[in-house]
């Protein structure tokens, strides 16, 4: 039994770069792209272990990088206008800046909101009275990459536990065949049904289909079918 | 009669933010009443009778506020704040639509680089953001904008009294909010 929590897309990718650039204290215009690919690629991975679903975005953005990171190790060949260098990254450095920016507006309107709710006007107690709350703003302080910040830690410093023999259960081919022909004891044919209904792992039916193909492979059995979807019978072949 | 006790009276007992559009209406025929200029009459004699009210131009229109200092009071005497709470992305997206409106769906998600439909449709449903039109361009997308309740939430006369977005060497700093601006009308 799992959880399956769905929340509103909280963190775009642009919020993990932003959130590094912050945390390492970057230089925006000097992203040191290699490293933070590699961060990257890392956090999207311990999303993926926390089954947090890495949407295409995440992905786009880590092909993103990547390309980047590829052209900057090139020679430079591309040049603008006025003999400048083109930087690679000056695509991803404008489109975070100006996600920054409204990151910002954001916060601003959050505090203009918080200073004019202050003030009360006539009819404030009626259009304000129903409004639902919105339970996803409880969690806004909480940013998803410091939970996968730290769950990756907790991974990375996980003791190594003692290592310790686990007693699989045994079960081969060969065993099962011995089975099949169990079946066989007293009577001529027994439907696909009916041996299944003698498995119960996973493995144990698996092992046990293989074990079939074998037989039929052998000749030992012939299987049998009066038509589509009706009841496969295993026959002792003759 | 006296236009500022008349002015006061309006303002007293309207629900909405009052337009001198709305005034004319009330008015009977032959009287005439700046609001402006009434108000800032109104407002020099709040002021230096130091009042807990104060009027504001709000959404194109003047409303009535108390001070902030007594807020808290307020709450307890509706038992509910008037904070409307939005999570981080819908107030992202609400930053975006507001200063750059209108603009499309899309537009949004490529600025914020995640899909943004869920976080549009709360803001719509909340009457924040409202569809403006459609777009000239191919496949003719929605185009979205903010509503007089967005106006009348962040204390905005207009979408123009916005603060300015900050220069780009400013962000970087990280610095604290400036909140002069804020406290404009």
């Amino acid at each position: 039994m799992s959880y399956q929590i769905k929340l509103e897309k909280f963190e775009g990718p642009l919020d993990l770069l932003l959130f590094f650039i912050h945390r390492d204290k970057l230089n925006i215009y000097d992203i040191p792209i290699s490293d933070i690919t590699h961060e990257y690629l890392e956090h999207t991975k311990m999303m993926g272990l926390l089954l947090i679903d890495v949407g295409g975005e995440f992905i786009l953005m880590a092909s993103m990088l990547m390309q980047i990171k590829a052209k900057m190790l090139l020679p430079q060949a591309g040049t603008i206008d006025d003999g400048e260098i083109l930087d690679p990254r000056t695509d991803l450095v404008q489109k975070l800046i100006e996600y920054k920016q409204f990151k910002k507006s954001a916060e601003e309107l959050q505090c203009m909101h918080e200073i004019h709710s202050q003030k009360y006007a006539r009819g404030d107690e009626i259009s304000f009275n129903h409004q639902e709350e919105d339970m996803t703003a409880y969690v806004q302080n909480v940013s998803l990459f410091n939970l996968i910040s730290m769950f990756k830690a907790l991974i990375e410093n996980q003791p190594n536990l003692n290592p310790y023999e686990l007693h699989q259960e045994e079960i081969n081919v060969s065993e099962q065949v011995v089975v099949i022909r169990e079946f066989f004891v007293n009577k001529k044919k027994f439907s696909f049904n009916e041996l299944g209904k003698t498995l119960i792992t996973k493995l144990r039916i698996i092992v046990t289909f293989m074990a079939l193909l074998e037989m039929l492979r052998s000749g030992e059995i012939d299987i049998r079918q009066n038509g589509p979807f009706s009841e496969i019978y295993i026959l002792k072949a003759a | 009669m006296d236009n500022k006790k008349l002015v006061e009276v309006l303002l007293f007992t309207s629900p909405e933010p009052l337009t001198q559009v709305k005034l004319n209406q009330i008015l009977f025929d032959g009287e005439n009443v700046n609001l402006k200029q009434t108000i800032e009459l109104l407002n020099t004699d709040y002021l230096k009778e130091d009042k807990g009210i104060k009027i504001e131009k709000i959404g194109g229109g003047y409303q009535l506020l108390s001070h902030p200092e007594y807020h808290l009071y307020i709450q307890r005497l509706f038992n509910k704040s008037k904070k409307v709470k939005l999570s981080r992305p819908a107030l992202e997206a609400l930053s975006i639509i507001a200063y750059k409106q209108p603009l499309t769906r899309i537009e949004v998600e490529s600025i914020r680089g995640v899909e943004c439909g869920s976080v549009i449709k709360t803001l719509i449903e909340r009457e924040l953001v409202t569809i403006k039109g459609r777009d000239e361009g191919v496949g003719r997308a929605l185009l979205y904008g903010t509503t007089q309740t967005f106006l009348e939430i962040f204390g905005l006369n207009h979408v123009s009294d916005l603060p300015k977005l900050k220069e780009i060497d400013m962000l970087m700093n990280d610095g604290e909010l400036p909140t002069e601006k804020l406290n404009e009308n």
